[in-house]
């Protein structure tokens, strides 16, 4: 989904950024057009001027010319007629010629080139003037003939030829200026005319192409919300059709959608649910908020969302149990949790018809049984006098199988519970040597009935491991009954222990006739024997390898075996040697640790080092375990988390501190991150305390032997009197207000206990951490109070405390090596 | 040495082989109670060794039954153990927190179970 979105969302980029382009060419391109439209256009306008300009000068040339034709033709008519007539153009052209040159000069002062031309036009029409002139008046003063000598000099001729030449000069100039010029805006027009369609293609490539690319992100962006109202319908579809209720709920813990399922789960609809609060579907326990169970919805779902177990209810106010997993689900508009609801009820049925089932097998199957071959037991040893020799075959044949039945269901409901998990292995140092030599005990009157014996080699070398010495024997004897089972009349079956570096490893070898080849691979899975007539004659239950595996393999260690057919079987159990550490001063005791967390690295962990002290460690990883541990027998040391999986610490610790045998056991606490300071806690009151439960804590401890006082940090006034009132009689109680105060009270008197307010006490985690160290330093037990229905919300608070601080796991470990070698072996929690 | 010990079960047939049973071994005398109550009443007139206490039985039930024996303060007092189909760890860890000397499993090997009970004394005498 993701990647699609981001695929999307890098093609509206792409999109915008060629659209961005797109547009800013079509600009340019615009403006390029316009640009050399106007060039052209200004090109084409001083053509124009330029070709009226050249026409007005060639005009004036062309007049001039005929101003002096005419005058020419006037003084030539005067000289030959001598008529008067002929003077009128003459005296004409005289008086405006000057004004015409001028004209011209003045028009010609845009074309220097002509600038030579016209000053030989003007001077060849002033000598022209001057001729004519001269010849006009030569006429008047010496006649016709001289004037027409004049006239034949040629001068007038030569002068008209030139002023011709000059006017063709000049105007020929013109013309080849002009087709020139003509010629040049011809050629800039075709390159225009170029530019101007190079541009428009490509505006037209420009425009085509952005929208090209526009048609197909918006037929991309069609086939998109095409897909995802596939995905919506098909998500929906899921929805709808999900055997588990899925509501999505904001991180106000508002219901925002529910799939239809919640009708038949909850009774509510969809509809009815969104906008209101989860808690509605929710039992949430006694004292538990609302705000609570969201907290720990978003917990599940920062510890992966697994599912975990709680309370369901609904609409008609009935409940059930249900299987939540959470998932949390970042939107731009803020996070979301989803939760998917998986209603249990029949798994749980399910579950107690199995643990009745099994229940009854255990006892209801036994009890005719323990008739049946005891009866026939007592027959066959001829208790009830002597048999005829059939019937006392018979009835040994009876009473094998009879008791062939009894381990049958032993085996059966050993493998179940194992596979059950239910059943909690020791964690003990055990001396596989001494295992063995009980193995061989138990099992030699089963060797002799068979006449086979069993010979026991142990070598040299520490062969102790970690785990459950009960259940370890099974192991041999299971082994050591297979062997003698299948061992041949007055063979021996030998066990043997050694230790091979870092594994310690037990054998068992019989002489009898192989395992077949065909039946190898299926050695340890259940009721695999070679055949079944083979199991009938050798009495077996075709359990007691997969028990054996079961066993080994939950002690991380490891079964193998070698055969030769007719040879025999040696079957190898190895198990990991107990690390080299040595058992604290006193040697080992037995001393018990219970800790209890629902944290398995955290149990793991503590519980390896612990053995590794040689100390035995049983886990619950919930209160309701933990309390059923603690009532089947005595622990050197309680550590537990602040936050169980059914519950908070702190209920555990009140329960703990009112029963019998845990009323002193030291408890310490334990942070999720396995580290903080080490808070041993002497109890847990309610606020105001209970008075009993006060004084018994008082006398218990070591405050009265001595000199010493009790400190008690509080701020709640009825709590102070409560607590001073209590302990009037018995032992001075100094009230601090503050830390500082407490501080100060600590240092100068010899405070024996430390009464902590929880509640309403203000006070920061940092002192309230700084204060629990300074308590573990000085060994000062603490003894908190609080308000009950405060539980989780305190549990939280302290397990915040815990989880910024770092590094103190070792510290806590020398608090509870420190605890059990104080107490006596065997003697359990009885200390004080 | 002569033993005189108390079997408390509901069960007829199984107080019947236990009869037997302890009866292979002459120095051991064998009364039987079909009910806590009984016991109780039997435990208050004769002094008994030990007291082999079914656990599951109507009414009273063989923890309850103990209970009772152990505010009775009977004198002497009487060794108890169970005699159970229930023994999986933790339930047998939680009869020997009851004050039980041990528990002895059902189905029980009738031909021995005289010489598992006098181990049985043996061991929570040592």
């Amino acid at each position: 989904m993701s990647d699609k979105g981001s695929a999307y969302r890098r093609s509206i980029r792409s999109v915008t950024i060629i659209g961005l382009i797109g547009a800013m060419l079509s600009v340019a391109i615009v403006m390029a057009v316009g640009i050399a439209s106007f060039r052209e256009f200004a090109t084409g306008n001083h053509m124009r001027e330029d070709l009226l300009y050249s026409t007005a000068l060639r005009a004036q040339l062309q007049r001039i010319y005929e101003k002096l034709l005419t005058a020419e033709a006037g003084g030539l008519g005067y000289v030959v007629t001598g008529r008067d007539e002929f003077l009128a153009p003459l005296d004409q052209v005289r008086a405006d010629i000057r004004k015409e040159i001028d004209a011209l000069s003045q028009l010609s002062a845009e074309r220097p080139q002509h600038a030579i031309s016209l000053s030989e036009l003007a001077r060849y029409s002033d000598q022209e003037m001057r001729l004519l002139s001269d010849m006009v008046e030569t006429r008047n003063a010496a006649g016709a003939l001289a004037a027409s000598n004049v006239m034949e000099t040629r001068r007038g001729k030569a002068l008209m030829d030139r002023i011709r030449q000059v006017v063709e000069q000049v105007r020929n100039a013109e013309v080849e200026a002009i087709e020139r010029k003509t010629y040049e805006v011809r050629i800039a027009g075709q390159r225009t005319k170029r530019t101007l369609l190079l541009l428009l293609a490509a505006a037209i490539t420009v425009v085509g192409g952005s929208s090209l690319v526009m048609i197909a992100h918006l037929v991309g962006r069609r086939r998109a919300e095409l897909a995802l109202a596939d995905t919506l319908a098909r998500h929906r579809a899921i929805l709808a059709s999900a055997m588990d209720a899925i509501v999505v709920i904001t991180s106000k813990g508002i219901i925002e959608t529910a799939n239809p399922v919640t009708i038949r789960m909850f009774g509510w609809s969809p509809e009815e649910l969104t906008g209101r609060h989860l808690g509605l579907l929710f039992v949430l326990g006694e004292g538990r908020s609302e705000a609570d169970l969201l907290h720990r919805l978003e917990n599940f779902a920062l510890e992966g969302g697994h599912a975990q177990e709680l309370t369901g209810r609904r609409k008609n106010g009935t409940t059930f149990p249900i299987d939540v997993a959470v998932g949390q689900m970042r939107e731009s508009d803020g996070n979301r949790l989803v939760a998917i609801l998986h209603d249990v009820s029949e798994r749980k049925r399910a579950e107690i018809m199995k643990n009745d089932f099994v229940s009854t097998v255990s006892h209801e199957l036994r009890t005719p049984l323990t008739s049946i071959a005891g009866s026939l037991g007592l027959l066959d040893a001829g208790a009830a006098g002597p048999l005829p020799d059939a019937a006392k075959r018979l009835v040994g044949i009876a009473h094998q199988n009879s008791r062939r039945l009894v381990r049958l269901i032993n085996d059966i409901l050993d493998i179940e519970k194992m596979q059950s998990a239910s059943v909690a292995f020791a964690r003990a140092p055990v001396s596989v040597a001494q295992v063995a030599r009980e193995a061989i005990e138990q099992n030699t009157a089963y060797a002799d009935e068979h006449r086979v014996r069993l010979a026991l080699d142990i070598e040299e070398g520490d062969s102790t491991v970690v785990g459950d010495h009960d259940r370890l024997i099974q192991v041999l004897t299971n082994l050591i009954s297979n062997a003698v089972k299948f061992s041949p009349v007055d063979g021996v079956v030998r066990l043997r222990v050694e230790r091979r570096g870092e594994i310690v490893r037990a054998c068992v070898q019989d002489h009898g006739a192989g395992i077949p080849k065909a039946f190898r691979a299926n050695m340890f899975t259940r009721f695999a024997q070679a055949d079944n007539s083979d199991a009938r004659q050798r009495g077996g239950t075709g359990l007691g390898l997969a028990i054996v595996k079961d066993i080994v393999e939950r002690h991380a260690g490891r079964v193998s075996f070698e055969t030769h057919e007719g040879l025999g079987t040696t079957f190898m159990v190895d198990l990991p040697a107990r690390l080299p550490v040595p058992p604290p001063e006193g040697g080992p005791s037995a001393a018990h640790v219970l800790l209890v967390s629902g944290d398995d690295a955290q149990t793991d962990s503590i519980t390896a080092t612990l053995n590794g002290h040689g100390i035995v460690v049983e886990c619950a990883d919930t209160a309701a375990k933990a309390e059923g541990y603690a009532a089947l027998q005595p622990y050197t040391v309680i550590l537990l988390a602040l936050r169980l999986r059914d519950s908070d610490g702190i209920a555990l610790i009140r329960s703990l501190r009112r029963s019998e045998r845990t009323r002193t056991t030291p408890l310490i606490l334990l942070s999720r991150s396995g580290s903080g300071p080490v808070v041993e806690i002497a109890d847990w009151f309610d606020i105001p305390p209970e008075r009993e439960r006060l004084i018994a804590l008082i006398s218990r401890s070591a405050v009265l032997a001595r000199t010493g006082c009790v400190l008690h940090l509080s701020q709640g006034n009825e709590s102070r009197r409560a607590v001073a009132q209590a302990l009037r009689d018995l032992v001075e109680v100094i009230p601090a207000a503050s830390l500082d105060d407490a501080n100060a009270i600590l240092a100068q008197r010899d405070c024996r206990l430390v009464i902590v307010d929880m509640w309403p006490f203000d006070l920061s985690l940092d002192h309230l951490c700084a204060l629990c160290r300074f308590c573990a330093e000085n060994h000062l037990p603490l003894a908190m109070l609080s308000p009950r229905s405060h539980d989780p919300l305190m549990a939280r608070r302290l397990d915040q405390m815990f989880q910024g601080e770092t590094g103190a796991l070792p510290a806590m470990l020398d608090v509870v090596i420190d605890h059990v070698s104080d107490t006596p072996a065997g003697q359990g929690g009885q200390s004080t | 040495m002569r033993l005189h010990i108390l079997y408390v079960d509901d069960e007829p047939d199984i107080r019947e082989i236990v009869t037997l049973a302890l009866g292979l071994d002459p120095q051991i005398g064998v009364d039987t109670a079909p009910s806590g109550a009984a016991a109780l009443a039997l435990a208050g007139e004769k002094s008994f060794d030990l007291i082999l206490l079914d656990v599951m039985m109507p009414s009273m039930d063989g923890p309850t039954t103990l209970r009772q024996l152990q505010q009775r303060q009977l004198a002497p007092p009487a060794a108890v153990a169970f005699v159970t189909a229930r023994t999986q760890a933790h339930e047998i860890a939680h009869f020997m927190t009851l004050g039980a000397i041990g528990v002895i499993a059902k189905p029980f090997d009738a031909i021995h179970l005289a010489q598992d009970v006098r181990a049985l004394m043996r061991q929570a005498a040592g």
